[in-house]
């Protein structure tokens, strides 16, 4: 046995964390990978960019915003997840989707140390909603799949409402 | 009734959910859990109420009560955790009853003409007769309205807010 095998320390892998964001909408609290947003703003510093989407076909997303040059579609997270009506205040805006996210409020940031798989019996529309579920604080809250909120279809829809709202807008 | 003849009859959990009584077949129950804390979050899966941390990990919660009862789940609430076969393989699932769980061998007569579709048998020495339920049927009889998923119930499309609404 070699000197350098004999001594190496004894260390222990600690198990890999993800930063999380816990977010609430109505009574349900969710949890988001911290790298997946880009940023956290008041819904209110964006009403005045927001622009209206009308006939989109997609309820959950009646307005868009143009920041840092990208288009985001805002998404109502109550109606994502058919809940009810409730007041957002908060907008998460995501790194890697074009989505803004509607939400009441942000409750804390944290650590999870593993994300596990939704039970099979979910077959809903959860399996596209959700990476998993996560303990946080003695608590399960599921963790959103940041690509979950607009399917292929609905972004084609969207990108083809902003078109027509842009060519609106340039008519004017 | 010799204890060996007695060891060799089929087993069954009896279970009580209001004032009715149950049974299953004791292979497929793994443990009853407690009356742990449900957790609920949105999905559109109907009739599962939220999951359950057990031993063997998060066990999703089926609101069975509706169909087996009439009723509503009951209130002294313990979780009987229960192993289900599907096309992907062994899964577990929960559901909730009353604390008043009994291990029984004895044997299962078939059920009488008229018994709903999930049950599949009856345990004819008692009065009344308890039915013997196959959970895998009793999961898939249950309608989709029974108990809606958390989702879809409260669903209000087209009430979309606009950013800053709620200021």
């Amino acid at each position: 046995m070699s000197l350098s095998s004999r001594e190496a320390p004894r260390t222990r892998r600690a198990p890999a964390r993800e930063g999380v964001i816990l977010f609430a909408v109505g009574n349900f609290s969710f949890a988001i990978a911290a790298g997946a947003v880009q940023e956290v703003r008041s819904a209110d510093s964006l009403a005045g960019s927001a622009i209206e989407l009308t006939n989109s076909g997609v309820a959950k997303v009646q307005h868009f915003v143009e920041h840092y040059h990208r288009t985001f579609f805002v998404v109502n997270a109550a109606a994502h997840f058919g809940l009810a009506r409730t007041r957002p205040t908060i907008i998460l805006i995501l790194r890697d989707s074009p989505v803004a996210l509607l939400a009441d409020r942000i409750e804390n940031m944290t650590e999870i140390s593993s994300v596990l798989p939704l039970p099979r019996a979910f077959a809903g529309d959860e399996r596209q909603w959700y990476r998993g579920l996560a303990y946080v604080a003695k608590r399960i809250v599921p963790v959103v799949n940041p690509a979950g909120f607009l399917t292929v279809d609905e972004l084609q829809r969207l990108d083809a409402a902003v078109r027509e709202a842009s060519m609106l807008a340039g008519a004017l | 009734m010799t204890d060996q003849t007695k060891s060799a009859q089929p087993s069954f959990v009896l279970l009580h959910m209001g004032k009715y009584r149950f049974a299953l077949a004791s292979s497929a129950v793994t443990e009853l859990s407690p009356a742990v804390k449900l957790h609920t979050f949105p999905h559109t899966t109907p009739n599962i109420e939220g999951v359950i941390v057990c031993r063997s990990g998060i066990v999703p919660v089926y609101e069975v009560a509706a169909v087996l009862t009439h009723a509503q789940a009951p209130a002294r609430r313990f979780y009987l955790v229960a192993k289900r076969h599907t096309a992907d393989g062994e899964t577990e699932c929960a559901i909730p009853v009353d604390g008043d769980c009994e291990l029984r061998n004895t044997e299962m007569a078939p059920a009488p003409q008229g018994r709903a579709a999930y049950v599949s048998g009856i345990l004819s020495g008692y009065n009344p007769a308890i039915d013997v339920i196959d959970l895998e049927k009793l999961l898939s009889h249950v309608p989709a309205e029974a108990i809606p998923a958390l989702g879809p119930e409260n669903s209000t499309p087209g009430s979309v807010d606009v950013p800053g609404a709620g200021q």
